[in-house]
């Protein structure tokens, strides 16, 4: 959020008012000021909160007790490996699961930044 | 003007409501940093039993003996030592990461597409997996049980996130101000003193920010906030 605030800080004030003389109400002003200028914003936060949620392990960690909870309702990518890697000293394998999962994040984060082109404006002629 | 009068009121209900649900929202996150606030007055076996906001004793011992510390090391110096972890490290943040940024957005070199890669790979591999192998470097380094794991990589730029913050920052600065500038005669360390940092304050004041916020609270809360030496988490 405070990543958020500071994009918002970024807007030069101005645009808003050009907006307001020109006739757009708050709400078209969010969506053709805010949101495109916000855009190279928007999308760091969103790659890192995809990274983010592929890594989380601290909720499922206190939430399952440590196990992954009821039917192994909780059990997250990362908790598995942790389990597998500390609790069964299946270390080989525990590493090969952390690579994996770099490999699936890299992929769908190429692919967020490979397509970032069509949605991210970042700023004038381009 | 008894339209208006109602018009008014109106807006008044609607103000009052606005503020009564903020407020109730506002308490409910404020919550549990009120009971801390609240048990740390309380006897250590009353923080329990008696969980409510409203305290039946009034102590100070916890701060008392919070106070002393651990081993004959007072709390003072827990306070100074983490003082001093986070002004260096926001000290190296703020100068590595934005040059590192800068570099990324601005410059040519060669391979800077892989090099960034590499920099987004390291935001995306668990911090727990590196553990081990960083800990064997830096006992390789003679490093461990000093300050220098933690504060020489903040002056590398090891902090991908905030590489990558600022990269999404400085990306968003037209580059008609760089091409003005450099026009006008300004290197390109000028170019970047004066025209890309005045204008990224606000990513900087973010930077410094989570900085000191990751720093304090050094045991690693997800994974972009790993330093050198995470505590395994759990």
């Amino acid at each position: 959020m405070i990543i958020f605030l500071a994009g918002l800080k970024q807007i030069p004030q101005e645009y808003y008012e050009a907006a307001a003389v020109d006739g757009a109400n708050k709400v078209r002003q969010f969506f053709s000021i805010t949101i495109p200028l916000l855009s190279p914003v928007i999308l760091f936060n969103l790659v890192m909160q995809m990274i983010g949620t592929f890594q989380a392990f601290t909720q499922a960690f206190i939430i399952g007790g440590g196990r992954g909870g009821v039917l192994n309702s909780t059990l997250f990518y990362t908790l598995h490996l942790y389990i597998q890697g500390w609790a069964y000293r299946e270390m080989g394998y525990a590493s090969a699961m952390a690579w994996v999962l770099l490999l699936i994040i890299g992929v769908l984060t190429a692919i967020v930044l490979r397509t970032s082109n069509l949605w991210v404006s970042y700023g004038t002629g381009e | 003007m008894a339209q208006g009068n109602k018009m008014k009121t109106n807006t008044v209900i609607r103000h009052t409501l606005t503020h009564l649900f903020i407020i109730a929202l506002g308490v409910l996150m404020v919550y549990p940093i009120l009971w801390m606030i609240i048990s740390s007055f309380k006897p250590n076996t009353m923080i329990f039993s008696d969980p409510g906001l409203i305290p039946k004793a009034v102590t100070l011992e916890n701060y008392v003996t919070g106070w002393q510390g651990y081993a004959g090391t007072i709390f003072g110096r827990f306070f100074l030592n983490s003082l001093f972890m986070c002004v260096v490290a926001i000290i190296g943040n703020l100068i590595s990461c934005t040059m590192a940024a800068y570099a990324f957005e601005r410059l040519k070199f060669m391979g800077k597409g892989v090099w960034f890669a590499v920099m987004m790979i390291t935001l995306m591999l668990p911090g727990h997996v590196t553990l081990v192998p960083r800990y064997i470097m830096f006992n390789t380094f003679g490093w461990v049980g000093t300050y220098l794991p933690i504060l020489v990589p903040k002056f590398l730029a090891t902090d991908a996130f905030f590489v990558f913050l600022l990269v999404q920052f400085i990306r968003s600065l037209p580059k008609e101000l760089d091409e003005a500038a450099t026009i006008d005669g300004c290197s390109q360390v000028e170019v970047f003193t004066r025209i890309i940092l005045p204008n990224a304050v606000p990513a900087l004041v973010t930077t410094a920010l989570f900085t000191f916020l990751w720093t304090w609270l050094s045991p690693p809360k997800n994974g972009c906030n790993c330093g050198p030496i995470c505590a395994p988490t759990g």
